[in-house]
């Protein structure tokens, strides 16, 4: 049983680590500039893309590629930003932008399904197991937990330490003063859109390390959902929000099916979805501004 | 009366173009069901401002009922409208409950319930499971496409002048109230859950029994066809296209729509998604407020008849 908890919460945590990463985009964004940003699926699926190539055209593993993901999706972002966010954000129905960031992934999606086709591809980067006899875990698991680590500790160093990150929060927490206190708020508009695509490509590439055989056009949906529902139950528009509610998806994710397994009639791997939406409505209607959101 | 002549206009000519061939009417049928999807999705995002993801719940639901009730010998009209009754029932439920929640908290909500329904249904093995229901030998000898398309245009017809009724009722006032400013509606005494719960169960109402019509059609009830995310997002779409908020929004958003992507598809084989996503931004670009708020600032007489 102690074998069993602790196999749960080590693969809980890892994979809760880079939920939170992809989330992490996604909550910028939207505390940034109040933009559900639906494009968030193919920017992590784009990530998840540039891993590939990086493996099979220049060798690079998942980890060493991120670098140049990282500048793909600043690069993307800045681009999507200037040519159709940014005209949208002052038109009267600010959810014009919903309908826009929509349509756009659609068409991505769908360049990505012309250009590479619909196959299911895979990066079979493989370094062993680390582990004693009872608990085993793949060594690329570990490298990849501990990226994710270091990236969401440059993340906290960008926005708390340097005169960028301080006008995104200024931005975040009231345009108007900001700009009255000349915070450029166009400029910060853009990077915080950019770095929010970023950290998507980013979180795209390491799920990568996750899946075996799963890079497809049309990957990006499913985490979609999960990172709506992470960014919710961590509390929206707060970064580190999108680390706790990780950590508490990905612990569900991997304890539901163990437990469920104990009550007769239902099927457990389809029942763990339900498990973590539910625990996402419970969430919303006990503290409707998230786990780490102020009041 | 002139308000009345743009309905009457479009819905004649989807009425002649069903008779012309059976090619048509196959796209009338999904105009139609995305018409009645649409509009009365309106009714609380369009006049309250609320994002409703859940919709296609309300499709599922009237579906399953549907299914349930023709398994048991019930007539299938009948079965339609208990469809329509039971959707309302859980809106009623499910508003109560989510509806104190404000913007965005609302519309993730309501994002969730639709994959915790397919899962509870998919993993609680409820009604068949993933495999569903199969209807095919229970509906056989009475389907009619023109019927099932008759049904959604009545549909479609009967929500617009509910939509156009709300538009002027102390219903619509108090939620178009509650939209521009939540404080200053609740200060003048506007008692927003009850408003808003209302709202949704209105809304829940048409697309409960057109999820009967969906299921007549197919023949077939199951989690991932009846419970799709995809509609929720499509009747989202189609309302902000077409104008938010305005009762003629919604119907010439739909015509749009589907008109659009089926061109696409014959034209383009194959590159038809990747087409029409570019071209919606384009035109939400072009048209933030919409289609109908678009025409309606550039040609002022227009605006009277339109919105």
């Amino acid at each position: 049983m102690f074998e069993l908890a602790f196999q749960v919460l080590v693969y809980g945590l890892i994979i809760g680590a880079v939920y939170g990463l992809a989330t992490m985009g996604l909550n910028l964004i939207w505390g940034v500039m109040r933009v559900v940003n639906f494009t968030h699926a193919e920017f992590l699926t784009l990530g998840a893309y540039t891993a590939y190539w990086a493996w099979v055209l220049l060798g690079l593993n998942p980890i060493a590629s991120i670098p140049l993901s990282a500048l793909l999706g600043f690069a993307v972002g800045l681009l999507v930003f200037y040519v159709i966010i940014y005209k949208l954000l002052f038109s009267p129905d600010i959810h014009s932008t919903l309908v826009a960031t929509f349509a756009l992934g659609i068409a991505l999606a769908e360049l990505m399904k012309v250009l590479w086709t619909a196959d299911y591809r895979g990066v079979p980067w493989a370094l062993g197991v680390i582990g004693y006899s009872w608990f085993s875990i793949p060594t690329t698991y570990v490298i990849a937990f501990t990226t994710c680590v270091l990236i969401i500790l440059a993340m906290y160093l960008i926005l708390y330490r340097t005169y960028l990150g301080k006008s995104i929060r200024a931005v975040i927490w009231d345009p108007g003063a900001a700009a009255i206190c000349g915070v450029n708020v166009k400029r910060t508009l853009a990077i915080g859109f950019a770095l929010g695509s970023a950290l998507a490509f980013i979180g795209g590439s390491l799920i990568v390390v996750y899946l075996p055989t799963g890079i497809n056009p049309y990957m990006g949906h499913l985490y979609l959902l999960k990172c709506f529902v992470i960014a919710v139950v961590g509390g929206l528009g707060n970064p580190w929000g999108a680390l706790v509610g990780g950590l508490v998806l990905g612990l569900i994710e991997q304890a539901a099916p163990t437990l469920l397994g104990f009550i007769p009639g239902v099927e457990p791997l389809s029942f763990t979805p339900f498990i973590g939406f539910l625990a996402l409505i419970i969430v919303l209607l006990v503290r409707p501004e998230g786990i780490l959101g102020k009041r | 009366m002139k308000r009345y002549l743009v309905f009457v206009v479009i819905y004649l000519i989807l009425i002649a173009l069903s008779l012309v061939s059976t090619a048509y009417l196959e796209v009338i049928y999904y105009i139609l069901f995305l018409m009645v999807i649409s509009q009365s999705l309106n009714i609380l995002m369009g006049f309250g401002g609320l994002y409703n993801f859940g919709h296609a719940v309300f499709i599922g639901i009237g579906a399953y009922a549907f299914a349930l009730l023709v398994v048991q010998g019930i007539n299938p009209y009948i079965s339609m409208i208990a469809g329509g009754v039971l959707s309302s029932v859980v809106a009623l439920l499910i508003g109560m409950v989510t509806l104190r929640l404000r913007g965005p908290y609302f519309a993730i909500c309501t994002l969730a319930i639709v994959p915790a329904i397919k899962y509870l249904i998919i993993g609680g093995k409820i009604a068949g499971g993933a495999a569903g229901i199969v209807l095919l030998r229970y509906l056989i000898e009475a389907y009619n496409p023109y019927i099932l398309s008759y049904i959604l245009l009545s549909l479609s017809i009967i929500i617009t002048i509910l939509t156009l009724k709300i538009s002027t009722s102390p219903l619509g006032y108090s939620l178009k109230a509650l939209r521009e400013d939540h404080d200053a509606a609740l200060t003048s005494g506007v008692d927003a859950t009850r408003c808003r719960v209302i709202a949704f169960i209105l809304s829940a109402l048409f697309p409960g029994v057109a999820g009967g019509v969906v299921a007549f059609k197919i023949f077939w009830v199951m989690p991932e066809t009846v419970i799709d995310l995809t509609w929720s997002v499509e009747a989202i779409l189609i309302v902000l296209l077409g104008g938010s908020g305005t009762v003629t929004g919604p119907i010439i958003g739909a015509l749009i729509y589907e008109v659009l992507k089926d061109l696409l598809m014959r034209y383009f084989p194959g590159l038809q998604l990747l087409i029409f996503g570019l071209l919606v931004v384009a035109l939400i670009s072009v048209a933030p407020e919409g289609i109908v708020g678009l025409l309606g600032n550039r040609f002022k007489k227009l605006r009277r008849i339109l919105i």
